[in-house]
């Protein structure tokens, strides 16, 4: 069989099976079981005997940990080094699992979790109070056509690339993206504060000016409070007892 | 309100569609797909959109979603479940037909102090929540023991009942959850508010305000450095400068 033919055959398969890649997550093993499911078409249509298959599952078994929107790179180099049948499988397998494991983890947590996610919802927030409640949908929906697209072709790119992935990790186009997320998370983070000074502001005989001062003193305590890793839940609750205080004053 | 009068009362058809929204969402969090609409808004406002007020379901998940912006669910980090107690919360409130007022958008009704007496149960559900998550991991990780023994003895079947098992706890857990709080609140909380005093009541008029307040504190603490600082006051005066412009200080 083809390498190309390999994962035309099976890439629809991989692909549902790679969005699950978390459901079994355990503190232990991390993504190990999940990543073997979503590696399984490829086992199934392998010629290999039932021993093999064995070994295969026991060599993925191992701790395995990545960022899932970036994990099908992963998935597809692997598909690309269990078909080339290389060998020391063990030694190469289990050290680029690894190694791009980290590395995807890294970028992926740093460019979606701390940069598009809050650019994002930020955004979903603004165009919800600009055109209200359904349109603040469309971000979040074309972020989720978007991933989906991604991990589509990056299981292809994995694929094509096989060990040389290592080159395209080293492009700056990651760094710079990331960048991008960072900006313009902290931008719109920017807008929204604007939007509470002016709301603020304008209901000001409603609230007592009063209010709007020990709501900003909230702010400043909640932002000391945050540095000590509080859950944001947490500093609501601590705070109520304080506002009950000063609404008795 | 007794349970029966609740069952009456809630449109059994929405209550099975939030249920199950519930069950769907919870997957997306972590176990299937991750599309981020498990997250607090857009989940506040598909539950509206199926209880027929989309308005209602972005007022109540809005300032849930500013205060949890900037959560990072990293690795084995777990900062609690608020989508279920939202989702609940949504059904409960159209069916009382509450209308609570949109923070950041509009006047300060009377009915902030409503608002502010669910963000409350929010953030009491999220840690509850959180809980469950620690104890449905436990389950995860006995099962996926017994499945990684027998893939180990050649049981390659086990595989595809080990994740199956997963991802119907992590639904069934979504499920249950919902179902909870639905009776939770309609059946204790709501009902306990119409007996606060008028202190305790102007009291929570002033949590959903906080929760912006907190919101924005969090995203300066993950950003606001160096360069962020300037970003951050750019957009502010830009939207305070435009917004002046446009509607004029009154």
């Amino acid at each position: 069989m083809s390498k190309t033919k390999t994962l035309d055959t099976i890439r629809k398969r991989l692909f549902f099976r790679s969005l699950a890649l978390q459901a079994s997550w355990t503190s232990r093993r991390m993504q190990s079981l999940g990543l073997i499911y979503a590696l399984y078409p490829w086992l199934e249509s392998s010629n290999l005997q039932l021993k093999e298959k064995v070994i295969f599952c026991r060599r993925h078994l191992a701790y395995f940990n990545t960022n899932p929107y970036y994990a099908n790179f992963l998935i597809g180099g692997l598909i690309r080094l269990e078909d080339e049948n290389c060998e020391n499988p063990e030694q190469l397998i289990s050290s680029y699992k690894q190694s791009l494991g980290r590395a995807l983890a890294s970028l992926g947590d740093q460019c979606f979790w701390l940069g598009i996610r809050p650019a994002l919802l930020s955004l979903s927030i603004v165009t919800g109070l600009c055109s209200g409640p359904l349109a603040a949908l469309i971000p979040v929906l074309l972020f989720a056509i978007a991933q989906l697209i991604l991990r589509w072709k990056s299981l292809d790119i994995g694929f094509r690339l096989g060990l040389d992935i290592a080159d395209l990790m080293t492009k700056s186009v990651w760094h710079r993206s990331i960048g991008v997320a960072k900006h313009g998370a902290t931008f719109l983070a920017g807008i929204l504060a604007g939007l509470v000074v002016v709301w603020m502001y304008q209901n000001s005989d409603a609230t007592g000016a009063l209010s709007n001062v020990y709501i900003m003193a909230a702010g400043v305590i909640s932002f000391v409070i945050l540095k000590r890793k509080m859950p944001v839940e947490g500093i609501v609750l601590t705070m109520l007892p304080v506002l009950a205080v000063l609404s008795y004053l | 309100m007794t349970i029966p009068e609740l069952i009456n009362l809630l449109p059994w058809w929405s209550v099975l569609a939030v249920v199950a929204l519930g069950a769907i969402l919870t997957l997306d969090v972590t176990s299937y797909a991750q599309t981020w609409l498990s997250q607090p808004l857009p989940a506040g406002i598909l539950a509206g959109v199926i209880c027929g007020d989309a308005t209602l379901g972005f007022a109540i998940a809005l300032p849930v979603q500013l205060l949890n912006i900037s959560n990072l669910p990293i690795g084995r980090s777990c900062s609690g479940e608020r989508t279920s107690i939202i989702l609940a919360s949504v059904l409960v409130l159209t069916t009382l037909g509450y209308k609570p007022p949109l923070v950041l958008s509009g006047d300060i009704s009377g009915e902030m102090a409503l608002l502010g007496w669910i963000i409350t149960a929010v953030c009491f559900g999220s840690f509850a929540g959180g809980w469950v998550i620690k104890v449905e991991r436990i389950i995860h990780f006995r099962l996926t023991v017994v499945g990684m023994r027998k893939l180990r003895a050649g049981t390659i079947s086990e595989l595809e009942i080990t994740q199956n098992r997963c991802m119907v706890i992590t639904a069934l857990r979504g499920a249950i959850l919902v179902s909870f709080w639905i009776v939770f609140l309609a059946q204790f909380w709501i009902p306990m508010f119409r007996k606060l005093s008028p202190e305790i009541t102007k009291l929570f008029s002033m949590v959903p305000v906080l929760t912006v307040a907190v919101g924005i504190s969090s995203i300066i603490e993950l950003h606001g450095r160096r360069r962020g600082w300037l970003l951050l006051s750019a957009g502010s005066v830009a939207t305070v400068v435009i917004l002046v412009l446009v509607r004029g200080l009154g």
